[in-house]
């Protein structure tokens, strides 16, 4: 063996230097081809939706991204998408935004011209804000006193003014609000525990001041969605421009008028369509697929198998579990909207079914029920 | 009404005098969540391996009582007690050993589904083992 003798000694140590530099650039250059192919494959799906809308004559140096005036994925599914993605990406890259008129300019989002907001697009809103701001933990400037009622009141109820570190006082908000919809606070979490199903339960009982479900019903389906979340982010999926978090988030509201109680979750992660057939019961789907293998009917055939399985009406397995809520109270709905598909499940089995060309960012699933007077 | 109950959970006609009795909601969680360990310590796979599994390799009859639980997501117990075949414990052996039982009328749908899944899982143990 040779001496380790002073100069051999820092040979030795100058050799691991540049073998670990050499480890560290291949690395980061497969990392930077990475980041580019998801930057791609976002833009790509970008390319599928409507056209950015632009103002940069009202602020001068300033130019605004617009939102549609209804932000909703029910309604109106590729403005509503295409404003979530350009919220994402532009606030991610935060840098000055080249308009079509060749100038560079800072740029906002225009909340001022969103009318209406459903209470899922409000969700997903409030997950990429909270996103953006847990990244950016600075005081953000928000114009609130522009904003439709309606707008401003759910931001005050989900708690967003806080996320945003803003004074309700300081921006001239109605401490009583006439509003007819309330909103529970924004929860997220990475759940291990029934605990965060049976707080969400809680939460809207509480708001509503009724029991939502008979005492299982409600559980069992919050609990199955939220344990489903395990499932959103497996191992090989990657997403640009936020990692991908493991979380979920969710709201709920209380609709007096309607005697609707409503609860969304919504999480980041691969969809429904790209997960189920990775999962172990697969193989017991097929008798439920359609050929062409449509992202709604990949999820149909999750619902679907599950209320089968067990051969009880009105208790299922998995997703179907979710929908027994429905069922068993006999009104409302459940909405899976995952991946390129969406399927809305009403009482009695009844389903709809739509199928986009630009997929969703994650799942998010909505149950709205009509309580008992 | 707890007799009248496990007579409808296990088809026995007597009671179970030495039976070790566990309560989900008191000894284990009022929340059970998740099928595997993966998600989190309130999953079927939990109350398998720590609490059921131990009792039945001994031998032991055990009645289960689902009272005071939040709710009993499929995916929980399907693992709890379809699993419970999968480990080796054939379906007649657990109509011999376990009795489930509540007295709460929204949770008595539960106590046929567990049937309802231990006998599927001998279903399917027994399709493979034929293959």
């Amino acid at each position: 063996m040779k001496r380790l003798t002073p100069r051999f000694r820092r040979w030795l140590l100058m050799r691991q230097r540049h073998s670990r530099h050499r480890a560290e650039a291949v690395a980061a250059t497969s990392n930077v081809r990475a980041w580019a192919r998801r930057r791609a494959s976002f833009m790509a799906t970008r390319a599928r939706l409507p056209a950015i809308r632009y103002d940069y004559v009202t602020y001068p140096g300033y130019g605004a991204f617009i939102p549609p005036t209804d932000l909703s994925f029910a309604r109106n599914y590729d403005e509503t998408l295409a404003f979530i993605l350009d919220f994402r990406r532009l606030f991610f890259e935060r840098r000055l935004y080249k308009f079509p008129d060749g100038e560079r300019r800072k740029i906002y989002a225009d909340f001022a011209r969103i009318e209406t907001i459903d209470a899922g697009a409000g969700l997903v809103l409030a997950a990429e804000i909270d996103r953006f701001v847990k990244s950016r933990p600075v005081r953000h400037e928000v114009h609130d006193h522009l904003w439709h009622e309606a707008v401003r009141e759910f931001f005050f109820e989900a708690g967003l003014f806080d996320l945003l570190k803003i004074d309700p006082q300081t921006v001239g908000f109605n401490e009583n609000p006439s509003s007819i919809r309330k909103t529970i606070r924004l929860r997220s979490g990475r759940t291990k525990s029934g605990t965060d199903a049976l707080g969400l339960r809680s939460e809207i009982e509480a708001l509503s001041g009724k029991s939502i479900a008979a005492r299982p019903h409600a559980y069992t389906a919050i609990a199955e969605a939220l344990a489903n979340v395990g499932h959103a982010y497996p191992s090989w999926f990657r997403s640009w421009p936020w990692k991908a978090s493991g979380r979920w988030w969710a709201l709920g509201f209380w609709d007096q008028p309607r005697n609707t109680v409503g609860l969304q979750l919504y999480d980041q992660g691969a969809g429904i369509p790209a997960t189920l057939p990775k999962q172990q019961h697969w193989p017991r789907l097929f008798p439920f697929l359609e050929p062409e293998r449509k992202a709604s009917g990949l999820i149909k055939a999750g619902l679907e198998y599950g209320r089968t399985s067990t051969g009880q009406p009105g208790r299922g397995m998995g997703l179907a579990e979710m929908a027994d809520w429905i069922e068993t109270s006999g009104s409302g709905f459940l909405r899976i909207l995952s991946g390129d598909g969406e399927v809305t499940y009403r009482p009695g089995a009844r389903l709809d079914r739509r199928d986009f060309d630009a997929p969703f960012c994650g799942t998010l699933i909505e149950w709205e029920v009509v309580l008992d007077a | 009404m707890l007799h009248s109950v496990a007579h409808l959970s296990s088809g026995k006609s007597f009671s179970m005098p030495d039976a070790v009795h566990i309560s989900i909601a008191r000894q284990f969680s009022e929340t059970p969540f998740g099928r595997y360990l993966e998600d989190g310590k309130e999953s079927g796979q939990a109350f398998r391996e720590k609490i059921l599994l131990p009792l039945l390799n001994e031998g032991r009859s055990v009645v289960i009582s689902l009272d005071g639980v939040a709710g009993l997501p499929s995916s929980f117990w399907e693992e709890a007690l379809g699993g419970s075949v999968r480990a080796g414990i054939a379906a007649d052996r657990l109509r011999e050993l376990l009795v489930i039982e509540t007295t709460e009328a929204d949770l008595e749908t539960y106590v046929r589904l567990g049937w309802r899944y231990i006998d599927q899982a001998e279903v399917k143990r027994q399709t493979n083992q034929s293959h």
